[in-house]
């Protein structure tokens, strides 16, 4: 299963984390979440711009292992979450890429997933992995859009941070 | 002759008194007071430093003492003085006093008069709490070129032949637009097309999932999905009701 994790910040400054966890059909089978954040004004002047980085990796990334269960492997999306991310897990960000290939390729670290007919994306893993693991991802990526996962995750934060619930 | 400067060390003030042994009056300046502190020190350092804490800034309650250390002064300061030259006088204001180190000795009453009151205030952490939420269930499926099993070009004209008298189209308005995988299918499953891409949404997780290919009508704008019988999944589920 595939797992995939995202930090949201609202417009109003409200933090939310959330995994979005996809079976192999490409079906959502859960999705947890943090209540929104709201840093306080000393929080903002302390942590800097360093505070998505704090949320993502000590707030929310600390409590990925419990939410995370079942993932095989965590998809991002931002570089900078790859890098904060503490997780004994595979983690790798994934992102539409303009390269057209005809096969999907990987070289131990990086590669690139065809998708459909006209366009790919490129994974980064944060260590080396091995070619099996890419290849279920890639695999996986002929059977659904792997990409669209993170729009829902991001809507669904989005809507967790402006409504009452969170 | 006494000259005396208050020197700053760290948060602490100091006053340093010393008595200056040879010294060439005709040659002394002093520097533009203008710009600069008119004081200065000058040290001897035959003579032992007499040292008072005259206000340690620290707040009621802290603890602190100060330890002078004389003998880091360097020997150039005092042999050969020349007053006339301005980098002795930087290199004597150079030469202070160092608080060598902080210990749990009291501060002197007069420095700690009250009782002290101090608070620390320290600003709480982040925390969040987990939640769960239950998610439609929505797929969203890319054409690809080919499956893993092989299709007759028969299989794909059998699908176009259907599609044209269920929509009542012209088959020169038809083309085949792609494969898709393992595509949900139940009677709850609504499908939606956003370009070439098939979306599938249903209230429950379906169980059947199937191959279909997606045909295009260039003329009404239209798609259509038909499902691929597999004869491999088919002739496992004919043995399983036989048995």
């Amino acid at each position: 299963m595939l797992g995939y994790f995202s930090v949201y910040k609202s417009g109003d400054e409200k933090y939310s984390g959330g995994v979005l966890i996809i079976n192999e059909k490409g079906m959502p089978v859960s999705f947890k979440y943090t209540s929104p954040i709201k840093p306080t004004k000393i929080q903002k002047i302390i942590y800097g711009n360093n505070l998505k980085s704090y949320i993502a990796s000590e707030i929310i990334g600390k409590k990925i292992s419990e939410i995370a269960k079942d993932a095989e492997v965590l998809l991002v999306q931002e570089n900078e979450t790859l890098d904060f991310l503490s997780t004994d897990k595979p983690v790798a960000q994934l992102v539409s890429s303009k390269a057209l290939s005809e096969s999907s390729s990987f070289n131990g670290k990086e590669g690139i997933i065809t998708l459909g007919q006209n366009y790919s994306a490129k994974i980064s893993f944060s260590s080396e992995v091995s070619q099996e693991l890419f290849n279920k991802i890639s695999g996986l990526a002929e059977i659904f859009d792997i990409l669209e996962p993170f729009v829902r995750l991001n809507e669904a934060l989005s809507y967790v941070c402006s409504s009452e619930e969170g | 002759m006494l000259f005396r400067r208050r020197l700053t060390v760290k948060e602490i003030d100091l006053e340093v008194y010393s008595m200056l042994n040879t010294l060439k009056f005709d040659n002394i300046s002093f520097a533009d007071i203008r710009d600069v502190s008119p004081f200065f020190v000058f040290i001897d350092r035959s003579e032992e430093l007499d040292i008072d804490l005259i206000d340690a800034g620290f707040e009621d309650g802290e603890n602190a003492v100060v330890i002078a250390q004389p003998d880091i002064f360097p020997s150039e300061v005092n042999e050969g003085c020349n007053f006339n030259d301005t980098t002795l006088k930087d290199a004597v204001l150079d030469v202070q006093t160092k608080v060598m180190n902080e210990e749990n000795i009291s501060c002197p009453k007069i420095l700690a008069q009250d009782e002290p009151k101090v608070m620390i205030k320290s600003f709480s952490d982040i925390r969040t709490t987990i939640k769960e939420k239950k998610v439609k269930c929505i797929v969203v499926k890319n054409p690809v070129k080919e499956l893993k099993i092989s299709i007759e070009k028969k299989q794909i004209l059998q699908m176009v032949e259907i599609i044209v008298k269920e929509h009542n189209v012209v088959i020169s308005d038809l083309a085949f637009s792609g494969f898709y995988m393992q595509v949900p299918v139940a009677r709850d499953v609504r499908y939606s097309w956003l370009g070439k891409k098939l979306c599938c949404e249903s209230d429950s997780v379906p169980k059947v999932y199937m191959n279909a290919a997606g045909f295009y009508n260039s003329r009404r704008n239209e798609r259509y999905l038909k499902f691929i019988r597999d004869p491999a999944t088919e002739e496992k589920s004919v043995k399983r009701n036989q048995s």
